[in-house]
C-alpha cells in the first residue's frame, strides 16, 4: 500500500497525470473508485481483495478522455480490458499511466469466498504496465492451458427448451437499467445501438422481445472481446448471470480462432480481421 | 375488533390464494441468489419472509417498467383505436415504510398538470400491506425526510413484527380495514409476542441532515466544484433511479408495423446519458456529474418548490444498489455540513 500511494503522490505532485483512478476502502470488506486529482488525497488508496471494480472502464468516460494523462490502478484481469482497448484503437498507450498491481485473487461480489473468476487467472501478474507493484505471485495455470467452464458444461446439457425457459424467466426481471453497458470497460460506443430511436432497432421496452433483444446484442458485441472480469454481472441490480452468456462466447471464440481476449496488444482481434486462408468462401 | 396477527405460513397462503386469482395482481417478496426482490407473483413464486429490504422498491406495482397507453389498428375504414388491458385491483405485500411514504408523494406528480389515468387507476386499487422496519443499515436514513421505522403513510395494512415468525396487523385505511376483514381467516395466527422484538426503534435512525438547508445549498450552488466531486464515480446507469421508489420518468416510444401500432411508456432515467440529448447534438447534461446533480436537485429542491415535499423517502436503495460506489448519504451529509460552515 506505502509503494502505491507514494507512487501516486509522485505522479500527481509531478503533473505526470491529471487523474488517478484507484481504490478506496468503503467500509468492513468493501472497496470502491476513487478518483483523484490532488497528492493529498492519494493517503485514501487502498488496494486488496475487495478490490473488484474493473476501474478501466472509467478511462471511456468524456470527460477523462479529454485529459492528457491519468493513471490507472489494475490488476491483470483489468489490464486485459486496456490491451482490447488498445488493440481497437480507443486508448492512447502515452496517455494512461499503468500501475499494475499483482494480484492473487478478489473475492467474490458478496465477500464470501474466492472470486470464481480467479481460479483460471492467467496474469496474476500485470502482462503491461508502466510500474508493477506488489510482489511477484506464482500463477497457477499456464498461459497455454485451455480453460473449461464447468457452469456452461453443465448449462449445455439441458434441452433446447430448458434453455429457451431458463432465459425467459431470467431475462424477465431486467429493467433495462443498462447499467451491464455502462460499467462494462469494452462497452465504449459513443452512441449504443439500443440509444438510436430513428429508427428504433432494438425494443427499449422491458418486455421479452425487447429484454432478449439487448441482451443478445450486448453479449455478440462482446464475442471474442469480452475479457471475463465480470463487473456486468456484478453489477446487475436483477442478479441476472450475465457470464454465462459471455463465456460461452470466450469458449466459442477459443474453439473457432483459437483466441482469447487482452493478453497480446499486438494480435489482430479475429472479429476485425481477415485472412487470405480463412476457412470460411464468404470471407477472402 | 381484536389483535390481529399473521405468520409466515399463513402469509404465504393468503399470497398464494390471491395469486391464483387471475382478476387481481399481486406483488410480494421473492428470493433471488443473495437479495429479496418485490416481484409480481404467479403459482411457482417463492416468497421470502426473511429480508431486511428488498433490492428494488414497490414501484413497478404502480407504475410498471412498461405500459402500453394507446393501441389502435388501421383498415380501408381508417385508424381504429383498440382498447387497453383493463387496471386490475392489486395487492402490494412487503414493502418497507420507505417504501409506501412515495406514494403521496407520486400521487402529487401524477395528479398534477396532466392527470395519469394509469397511475391513479392503480393507486385507487391497490392495497399496500408494509412490513415496518426491524433492521436497519448505514444507508437508511428515512428520519432525516420525515419518515420513521414504523411510518404509516401510504399505507394501508401496516405488520410489525412480533416474533421470529409473524406479525401484528394494524389497518391504516379504510381499504386496509376491509382488506383485514375479509382475510380475517388468514389474520387469525396464534402468536405469543416475544421479548426483544421489534429490534430497532425510530431513534436507532439519527437525522443527519436538515432537508431546509440542503434546498437553500442547491439553489445558491449549482456551479460549485463539489459536485463533480459528488459525481465522480458515477458510470451513468439507471440502477439508482430504478430502484428508487420515488423517481418516475419515463419515455414514450411507438412500435409500430403497417396495419397496428401500441405506444408505450418506458421507464427512462436522468443518470442516462442521452436523457437530456437535444435533437441538435446539444446535450446540456453531457457529463456525468451534471445528470448526478439533477437527480440530486430534482428530490432536494425543484421538488419541494412544486409539491411542498422532499423526493425522497430515504431507504437508501440507490446507494446499496451503486457498485460504482456514490452513496446519496455521505452527498447529503456533506452538504449538510457545507450549509452550515457557509451560512446560507
Amino acid at each position: 500500500m506505502k509503494e502505491l500511494i507514494a507512487k501516486a503522490k509522485e505522479l500527481l505532485m509531478n503533473k505526470e497525470v491529471d487523474l488517478l483512478i484507484g481504490y478506496q476502502s468503503a467500509g468492513e470488506k468493501k472497496a470502491k473508485p476513487l478518483l483523484i486529482k490532488n497528492p493529498d488525497d492519494a493517503d485514501k488508496l487502498v488496494f486488496n481483495e475487495y478490490c473488484l471494480s474493473n476501474l478501466v472502464t472509467y478511462l471511456n468516460r468524456p470527460d477523462i478522455k479529454a485529459l492528457s494523462k491519468v493513471a490507472v490502478v489494475a490488476k491483470g484481469c483489468d489490464i486485459r480490458a486496456i490491451v482490447v482497448l488498445l488493440s481497437e484503437n480507443q486508448l492512447v498507450r502515452e496517455k494512461i499511466f499503468i500501475i499494475g498491481m499483482t494480484c492473487d485473487h478478489v473475492m467474490s461480489p458478496d465477500g464470501t469466498e474466492e472470486n470464481i473468476k480467479c481460479s483460471y487467472c492467467k496474469v496474476r501478474n500485470p502482462h503491461l504496465a508502466d510500474v508493477v507493484i506488489g510482489a511477484p505471485i506464482d500463477e497457477r495455470i499456464s498461459k497455454e492451458t485451455v480453460v473449461r467452464h464447468e457452469d456452461i458444461e453443465e448449462f449445455n446439457k439441458k434441452t433446447k427448451e430448458e434453455k429457451w425457459n431458463f432465459w425467459k424467466e431470467e431475462l424477465s426481471q431486467c429493467i433495462r437499467c443498462y447499467a451491464c453497458r455502462q460499467v462494462c470497460p469494452l462497452c465504449y460506443c459513443e452512441r449504443c445501438i439500443v440509444d438510436f430511436n430513428n429508427p428504433q432497432w432494438i425494443d427499449t421496452r422491458s418486455n421479452p422481445r425487447g429484454n432478449f433483444a439487448w441482451n443478445i446484442v450486448r453479449a455478440l458485441h462482446l464475442s471474442g472481446r469480452c475479457i471475463d472480469c465480470g463487473e456486468c454481472e456484478r453489477v446487475c441490480p436483477a442478479n441476472i448471470p450475465l457470464m454465462l452468456l459471455n463465456r460461452s462466447l470466450q469458449e466459442e471464440a477459443k474453439d473457432k480462432f483459437d483466441w482469447e481476449a487482452g493478453f497480446d496488444p499486438e494480435a489482430q482481434p479475429p472479429l476485425t480481421t481477415f485472412r487470405k486462408e480463412d476457412d470460411e468462401e464468404f470471407i477472402r | 375488533m381484536a389483535e390481529q396477527y399473521i405468520d409466515y405460513d399463513k402469509a404465504k397462503e393468503m399470497l398464494g390464494n390471491l395469486t391464483k386469482n387471475s382478476e387481481i395482481e399481486v406483488f410480494g417478496p421473492v428470493k433471488k441468489g443473495n437479495d429479496t426482490f418485490i416481484s409480481k407473483l404467479n403459482q411457482n413464486s417463492e416468497l421470502s419472509f426473511d429480508y431486511f429490504i428488498t433490492v428494488n422498491s414497490i414501484k413497478e406495482a404502480l407504475l410498471p417498467r412498461f405500459e402500453p397507453i394507446l393501441k389502435y389498428r388501421i383498415n380501408h375504414n381508417g385508424v381504429t383505436l383498440e382498447d387497453l388491458p383493463p387496471v386490475k385491483p392489486l395487492v402490494v405485500f412487503g414493502g418497507r415504510p420507505c417504501d409506501a411514504s412515495s406514494l403521496p408523494l407520486m400521487k402529487k406528480l401524477f395528479n398534477w398538470d396532466f392527470k395519469d389515468e394509469f397511475y391513479l387507476e392503480r393507486l385507487k386499487k391497490v392495497i399496500i400491506i408494509t412490513i415496518a422496519c426491524d433492521e436497519m443499515d448505514e444507508n437508511c436514513f428515512c428520519t432525516s425526510v420525515g419518515g420513521s421505522p414504523r411510518n404509516e403513510t401510504g399505507s394501508d395494512v401496516l405488520l410489525e413484527r412480533v416474533c421470529s415468525t409473524g406479525w401484528k396487523a394494524k389497518a391504516i385505511s379504510e381499504k386496509g380495514k376491509n382488506f383485514l376483514k375479509e382475510n380475517s381467516n388468514f389474520f387469525n395466527a396464534k402468536l405469543t409476542p416475544e421479548k426483544g422484538y421489534p429490534k430497532i426503534a425510530e431513534k436507532d435512525i439519527p437525522v443527519v441532515f436538515d432537508s431546509k438547508k440542503i434546498k437553500t445549498w442547491i439553489e445558491n450552488n449549482f456551479e460549485s466544484p463539489l459536485w463533480e466531486e459528488f459525481g465522480a464515480n458515477c458510470l451513468s446507469c439507471a440502477a439508482c433511479t430504478f430502484v428508487c421508489p420515488t423517481c418516475h420518468c419515463f419515455d414514450i416510444t411507438d412500435d409500430a408495423s403497417m396495419w397496428k401500432g401500441v405506444r408505450t411508456k418506458n421507464w427512462d432515467a436522468c443518470t442516462l446519458p442521452y436523457f437530456t440529448k437535444h435533437a441538435s447534438g446539444h446535450n446540456p447534461r453531457s457529463q456525468s456529474y451534471q445528470r448526478y446533480r439533477q437527480r440530486i436537485s430534482h428530490k432536494y429542491s425543484y421538488y419541494i418548490d412544486l409539491f411542498g415535499q422532499v423526493s425522497c423517502t430515504g431507504c437508501g436503495r440507490c446507494s446499496r444498489v451503486c457498485e460504482a460506489g456514490v452513496n446519496i448519504l455521505d452527498i447529503l451529509k456533506r452538504i449538510d455540513k457545507e450549509a452550515t460552515k457557509g451560512g446560507k
